[in-house]
């Protein structure tokens, strides 16, 4: 239907809504919104096949093979391997921080003002060094949750795959793995986070807590 | 505020336990307890005669949350006074938390200071409301 076809119904629809010809007019409504909704299913159409074709050539592909297979558990690994050993060192410190506090509060109950002064300062310094071992909490559930994402993309990725080999029965074949390359994750604070101990603050007092 | 009064520290990650303890013990709370999920702690604190819960949000198995639930609706822990210390820090999340009945709010990373203001203004109003 071009242009002018379309114009022409339009017209046809408003005379007779304007003479109160509702039949006429429902007509004129029904072969229009019936142009819009083929146009809409060619265009569905469309792009599924598009889609199709794009998502089969990317399953197919031997790479992503590769990286189900391989670049993704490895990277899964590399990433426990970041928070086991952050966490072995971050026990480390707190072991030391521990075995040192005693000592800072002997310090702090001697004699002298000056050994006294400097045993309050060494307290302090310990509560700061172990106060800063908290990253290992946070860093923590971040990259386990990375972890938990990147499993379920290679099980998506993997039944895919298998989907696709047993629709084509092209079996996939092995090769050299594929080398990854990792990146760090983004973090942006959202909108409704609140980043501060005295947003928290406010808003439970808003609540009466 | 009573020295002696024993407290369960709930969180997974043992540093996070770790801390705590120290924090506690540096302002002069021995009694420290620990458990790794709400799962673990929900029979410790029945039996236990705990005077205090500190616990993180989120953890596997059974989380800080459902615990204080757990807490609020139990006759004989109802009352138990309960502190959230988490990297949750979503606005309703928050008031998710003040819903269920929590006493005290901390998001991490928090400082020894934080700790020891909000523990002061718990007990304060424990006094006041006694």
């Amino acid at each position: 239907m071009d242009q002018a076809e379309r114009l022409a119904l339009a017209r046809q629809l408003v005379e007779a809504l304007e003479r109160g010809a509702h039949e006429a007019a429902d007509h004129c409504l029904q072969v229009l919104s019936d142009h819009r909704g083929s146009q809409l299913l060619r265009h569905v159409a469309e792009v599924t096949r598009d889609v199709h074709q794009a998502f089969g050539g990317v399953v197919s592909d031997q790479r992503l093979y590769e990286i189900s297979k391989h670049v993704m558990p490895d990277a899964r690994e590399r990433l426990s391997y970041v928070v086991e050993k952050s966490e072995e060192s971050a026990h480390r410190t707190l072991a030391a921080v521990e075995e040192m506090l005693p000592l800072a509060e002997r310090l702090c109950a001697a004699a002298e003002a000056e050994v006294r002064e400097a045993g309050t300062r060494l307290r302090a310094g310990l509560t700061d060094v172990l106060m800063a071992q908290e990253y290992q909490d946070l860093t923590g559930q971040v990259i386990k949750k990375t972890i938990d994402i990147v499993e379920q993309v290679e099980q998506k990725l993997v039944s895919l795959i298998i989907a696709e080999r047993l629709a084509t029965g092209h079996p996939v074949a092995c090769a050299k793995p594929a080398r990854g390359e990792a990146t760090g994750p983004a973090i942006k604070p959202a909108a409704d986070v609140m980043s501060h101990q005295h947003d928290v603050d406010d808003l439970l007092a808003e609540l009466g807590v | 505020m009573n020295h002696n009064m024993k407290i369960l520290i709930v969180d997974d990650f043992s540093t996070m336990r770790r801390i705590i303890k120290n924090l506690l013990r540096d302002l002069g709370f021995n009694n420290t307890h620990e458990a790794d999920d709400g799962n673990t702690a929900w029979p410790m604190l029945k039996s236990g005669n705990f005077d205090f819960l500190v616990t993180d949000w989120n953890m596997p198995g059974m989380q800080g949350i459902d615990l204080l639930r757990a807490v609020r609706a139990d006759p004989h822990l109802c009352n138990l006074p309960v502190l959230l210390v988490t990297a949750e820090a979503r606005r309703d999340q928050i008031v998710l938390a003040a819903e269920a009945g929590v006493n005290g709010y901390i998001v991490k990373p928090f400082t020894a200071q934080t700790l020891k203001e909000k523990l002061d203004k718990i007990f304060e109003r424990l006094a006041a409301t006694a």
